[in-house]
């Protein structure tokens, strides 16, 4: 695809930077605050755009082990034993064709809402085992999923020591 | 163009249903409930000045008792929950003297990154201007039956909010060493007079105080936020749903009732460049009444340090953790305890990741800030809000 995405990040950032930007007068500050965020935003998109993909495989993958996970340990009452039943479809999506991006996306939205679904459930009437299981899974789980989270965000300035945090690359692969 | 999924089109029976589970306090509910039933309305659209001038004009007539006049109609950059114009008033008060005041209107618009009641902010901004410099509120109209959209009035203060740089928005200012030095104690003296200001005596009429040594304050604060994850949230996440019950059952009472402003950090205060006095404490929109912890926790949070030129982690980027705390306790004359800072940490965190992750996704799909580019920044904060999260939490699930 030509211009690919990078491409066309790497003009807009030159028109914002060199073009825009200086046109703007200084007394204008709601508009060189806004142009700074686009500037921003377009040098986190820099970074990001060729990884989005699998960003989001690695992330359908993890979420599909905590919801079968969650499915094996689950136990208590009715609304617990409804959910997990409704639920054992949900982690063959490991064995799917490779979707395209936008079911890729629908399937990780539906796996994050089907773990969640799962916790709300063991925390109305799960057995005390069950419920102290789903905690540390998710606990688990949230470790890994932030780590990528904050990394796959490093460009944005919000982290306090960006260097200490995984390159995306190790976390994707 | 705007996004549509089930949440942009709310039901009359779902919003119903989220008044009933998480029942709270009386002004939170309205706003809410507004937010909710306008969702479906038309995005934002930037105010055109002439429109601003004519209703301020309409507004100011019915409040001031002789001629006036309005100029110099501008939009104000930085903030990113409500839209503001400064003015030039020149009018006669009611004793006939002359007056000429440069004013703000800060306007919520079709849907804020906090959604927030300026009647509140009017009230809490009034009784503060007792014990600490805010700007001095005039008007308010809290429905915006008048001026379109729910607004104050206030006086406009000089100063700025941090030095000169470039780059996009963080919330860390970089004050560096000699701002440092001028702004931290007057901060944490500001800080430690929030907490024990006695808000008994002032008009509060749209807070539900709570009860000192009970939890129900904190109860209806954690409703207030969980209703909001349900209105805004584009996707589950299961540790937030995780935090929240964590949150429920582990809710400490309030030993002493304080006005918590919960954004009280650098960037939402003014200073004047030469001599580094604060000139005005602002952003009061998120006030409630509650525990001081949650002040402390927010303004400890991971967002806000930043490391001094050896090295050292500055809260807020002002002093260390225990120093701040040491401080605070002698200035204030009330004890910080550490569980319910702990405890502090995972709410604080957990609200500034409702922000970060339900909020600005969901504004900015139905366009309905005038501030979209910035909101959508902040969603960038959200895994190390996040991550705060599952820090506190560990060890205590």
């Amino acid at each position: 695809m030509v211009p690919d995405f990078r491409l066309r990040i790497q003009s807009m950032l030159r028109a914002m930077q060199e073009v825009v930007i200086p046109a703007i007068p200084a007394g204008e500050r709601l508009a060189l605050d806004q142009a700074s965020i686009v500037v921003g935003n377009l040098k986190l998109m820099a970074e990001q755009q060729d990884k989005l993909y699998r960003y989001e495989l690695v992330e359908l993958r993890e979420y599909a082990a905590l919801v079968t996970e969650l499915i094996d340990a689950a136990g208590g009452g009715a609304s617990t034993e409804a959910a997990r039943e409704s639920l054992r479809n949900s982690a063959g999506v490991v064995t799917m064709p490779i979707p395209t991006q936008p079911e890729l996306t629908g399937l990780t939205k539906a796996m994050k809402h089907a773990a969640d679904t799962l916790l709300r459930a063991a925390y109305e009437d799960g057995s005390p085992e069950f419920r102290r299981a789903a905690a540390q899974l998710v606990m688990k789980q949230s470790a890994s999923q932030i780590t990528r989270e904050r990394s796959w965000f490093r460009a944005a300035g919000f982290e306090l020591e960006p260097e200490s945090l995984p390159p995306l690359d190790e976390l994707l692969a | 163009m705007p996004i549509i999924d089930d949440k942009q089109n709310p039901s009359a029976e779902w919003i119903e249903s989220l008044r009933r589970r998480f029942p709270t306090e009386r002004t939170v509910d309205e706003t809410l409930t507004g937010k909710m039933r306008a969702r479906s309305g038309p995005s934002h659209r930037p105010q055109p000045v002439e429109g601003v001038r004519e209703r301020l004009t309409v507004f100011l007539r019915k409040r001031l008792p002789g001629e006036f006049r309005i100029s110099g109609i501008r939009p104000l950059a930085g903030g990113s929950s409500k839209e503001q114009f400064a003015f030039r008033l020149e009018w006669r008060d009611a004793e006939g003297t002359a007056r000429d005041e440069t004013l703000v209107l800060r306007m919520r618009p079709a849907e804020s990154i906090v959604e927030t009641h300026p009647l509140r902010e009017f009230q809490a901004m009034h009784a503060m201007r007792a014990v600490m410099p805010v700007p001095a509120v005039h008007w308010c109209d809290p429905d915006g039956a008048e001026l379109g959209q729910p607004a104050l009035i206030a006086s406009f203060c000089e100063g700025i909010t941090r030095p000169p740089r470039e780059g996009a928005y963080t919330p860390r200012q970089g004050f560096g060493p000699k701002y440092r030095a001028l702004l931290a104690p007057q901060f944490i003296r500001y800080f430690a007079e929030l907490a024990k200001f006695d808000w008994r005596a002032s008009d509060v009429s749209a807070f539900d105080p709570p009860q000192a040594g009970s939890n129900e304050g904190v109860i209806r604060a954690i409703n207030w936020w969980e209703r909001v994850w349900e209105e805004d949230s584009v996707e589950s996440y299961p540790l937030m749903t995780l935090a929240a019950r964590w949150l429920r059952e582990n809710a400490p009472p309030i030993d002493h009732v304080s006005f918590v402003h919960r954004d009280f950090r650098g960037g939402n205060f003014l200073f004047l460049p030469d001599t580094g006095r604060i000139t005005a404490i602002l952003d009061w929109e998120l006030v409630h009444l509650g525990d001081r912890h949650e002040d402390l926790a927010f303004f400890f949070s991971p967002l806000f340090s930043e490391k001094d030129e050896n090295g050292v982690e500055l809260m807020g980027g002002f002093y260390p953790r225990e120093i701040f705390i040491r401080e605070y306790e002698r200035l204030s004359g009330l004890p910080v305890d550490p569980a319910k800072l702990a405890y502090y940490d995972v709410f604080s965190c957990w609200r500034g990741a409702i922000n970060a992750l339900a909020t600005a996704p969901r504004i900015m799909m139905g366009e309905k800030t005038h501030q979209d580019i910035r909101v959508g920044w902040i969603i960038n904060s959200a895994p190390l809000m996040l991550s705060a999260v599952r820090k506190a939490l560990q060890g205590r699930i």
